[in-house]
C-alpha cells in the first residue's frame, strides 16, 4: 500500500528537482547571451552634411568628409574620418590652404539600448592633416616724401603636416530603416605643426581650423547608412 | 546640449578686429650720429637707393632728416641700402629672417623682420639696437660717420 505513495513522492521530488534545475539553467543561458562579445557587428558609412551646407553658402571654403564606423563590440566602435578642405581668405591679400586630413579613434556607446543602433557616447581621436598653403599680397610703403613703393609678396609652404588629438561627444539616432543621423562635438588639442620653417606662418589646417587656436572646438553633423553584419 | 555646442562653435569662430595694433614692423628706422662727438647729426642725402633681391631698386629722393625710415625686402633675406650724397655713396647690407602671419583675417598680413645683422658697411660704424624691427623702438640701427 505504501509502495505507490513512495513512488509518487520520489517521482514528484525528481520532477521538482529537474524543474528547479531547469529554472536555474535558463536564466544562466539568457545572461550568457547578453554578455558583450568582441565580434564585427555593424558598419556605418556617414557623410558630413554640415560641410555640404557650408560649401553652398560660402565661396571661400570647400570641403568634403566621410566617416566609417565599425562596431566590434556592443558598446565599442572603431571610427575613421577622411576628408579634404580648401580655404581662401582675405580681401586685400589672397591666402589659400589646400589639403587632406584623416582621423581615427575609438567611440564608447553609453546609450541604454545600444542594440538598436542609437548612440550617445564619447570617443578619442588621433588626427593628421597634409596640406600646402600660399599667400599673395601687394605691400605698399610710404616714404618721408610721400612717395609710395609697392612690392608683390608671394610665399608658400609646399609640404606641411599637422597632428592633433580630439575628444569627441557624439549622438546618433535611427531615422528610417538603416538610415541614421547625428552630430559630433569635438574638442581639439595637442596641436603639432610640422614643415612650417619657411617665412609664411600657416593659418588654416584642413580638418582643424585656424592655427592661431592651440585648442579648438568643432561641430559636425552626419547622415549615415548602417549595415548589420 | 545642442545649444551649448552651437554656442561654443560660434564663440570659437569669432575674431576680434584689432588691425594695426601689432608692434612688428617691416620698416627700418635709421638714425645718424657724428663719429667724433657721438651726437645725432642731421644728414642730407641726395637720394637713398633700396635694392631688392629681384634687382629692383627704389630711390627715395632728397631726404633731409636725423631719422630715416626705409623699407626692407620681405621676399628675400637681405636688403642693400645705398645713401648718396653729392660726392660719396655709402652703402650697407642688412640681413634678417622674415616671418609672415595673418593674425586677423580682416587685417593686413603681419611681417616680422628678425635676426638682424649688417655687412658690407661703408660707414665708419654701425650699431644694431634691436633683435627685430619694432614700431615701438626707434632707431633700429645707429649709423656713425
Amino acid at each position: 500500500m505504501y509502495r505507490p505513495m513512495w513512488k509518487f513522492i520520489f517521482r514528484a521530488t525528481l520532477l521538482l528537482t529537474a524543474t528547479l534545475a531547469q529554472a536555474q539553467v535558463i536564466p544562466d543561458l539568457v545572461i550568457e547571451e547578453e554578455k558583450p562579445t568582441f565580434a564585427f557587428r555593424s558598419v556605418q558609412i556617414n557623410y558630413n552634411a554640415l560641410r555640404l551646407i557650408q560649401n553652398s553658402v560660402s565661396d571661400s571654403k570647400a570641403s568634403r568628409e566621410f566617416q566609417v564606423e565599425v562596431g566590434f563590440h556592443e558598446r565599442l566602435f572603431l571610427t575613421a574620418d577622411a576628408g579634404f578642405a580648401k580655404t581662401n581668405r582675405g580681401d586685400t591679400y589672397s591666402y589659400q590652404s589646400d589639403g587632406t586630413y584623416w582621423r581615427t579613434g575609438l567611440d564608447i556607446n553609453m546609450a541604454k539600448n545600444p542594440d538598436k543602433g542609437n548612440l550617445i557616447g564619447v570617443g578619442l581621436r588621433y588626427a593628421k592633416a597634409v596640406y600646402k598653403d600660399e599667400i599673395a599680397y601687394t605691400r605698399s610703403f610710404l616714404d618721408q616724401n610721400d612717395q609710395t613703393i609697392t612690392q608683390d609678396v608671394a610665399l608658400e609652404n609646399a609640404d606641411l603636416s599637422s597632428e592633433w588629438i580630439e575628444f569627441v561627444f557624439k549622438m546618433k539616432v535611427k531615422i528610417w530603416k538603416r538610415f541614421y543621423t547625428g552630430y559630433t562635438m569635438r574638442y581639439q588639442f595637442f596641436l603639432q605643426l610640422d614643415g612650417a620653417e619657411s617665412e609664411l606662418q600657416p593659418l588654416d589646417i584642413p580638418g582643424y581650423g585656424k592655427t592661431s587656436r592651440p585648442n579648438s572646438f568643432g561641430f559636425d553633423y552626419y547622415i549615415g547608412w548602417r549595415i548589420d553584419l | 546640449m545642442v545649444f551649448l555646442s552651437i554656442a561654443m562653435c560660434l564663440i570659437s569662430c569669432v575674431d576680434e578686429n584689432n588691425c594695426g595694433i601689432n608692434e612688428e614692423s617691416d620698416e627700418l628706422f635709421l638714425q645718424f650720429y657724428d663719429i667724433g662727438t657721438k651726437k645725432i647729426r642731421e644728414v642730407v642725402f641726395d637720394s637713398v637707393g633700396v635694392a631688392f633681391a629681384n634687382e629692383e631698386v627704389f630711390y627715395l629722393d632728397s631726404i633731409s632728416n636725423t631719422l630715416l625710415y626705409v623699407p626692407v625686402d620681405v621676399n628675400a633675406a637681405s636688403t642693400n641700402f645705398t645713401f648718396f650724397t653729392d660726392s660719396v655713396a655709402y652703402d650697407f647690407e642688412l640681413s634678417y629672417r622674415v616671418n609672415v602671419r595673418i593674425e586677423n583675417e580682416a587685417c593686413e598680413p603681419v611681417f616680422r623682420i628678425l635676426g638682424l645683422s649688417a655687412s658690407s658697411v661703408a660707414f665708419d660704424s654701425l650699431s644694431i639696437k634691436v633683435l627685430e624691427l619694432n614700431k615701438l623702438v626707434s632707431p633700429h640701427v645707429e649709423i656713425y660717420f
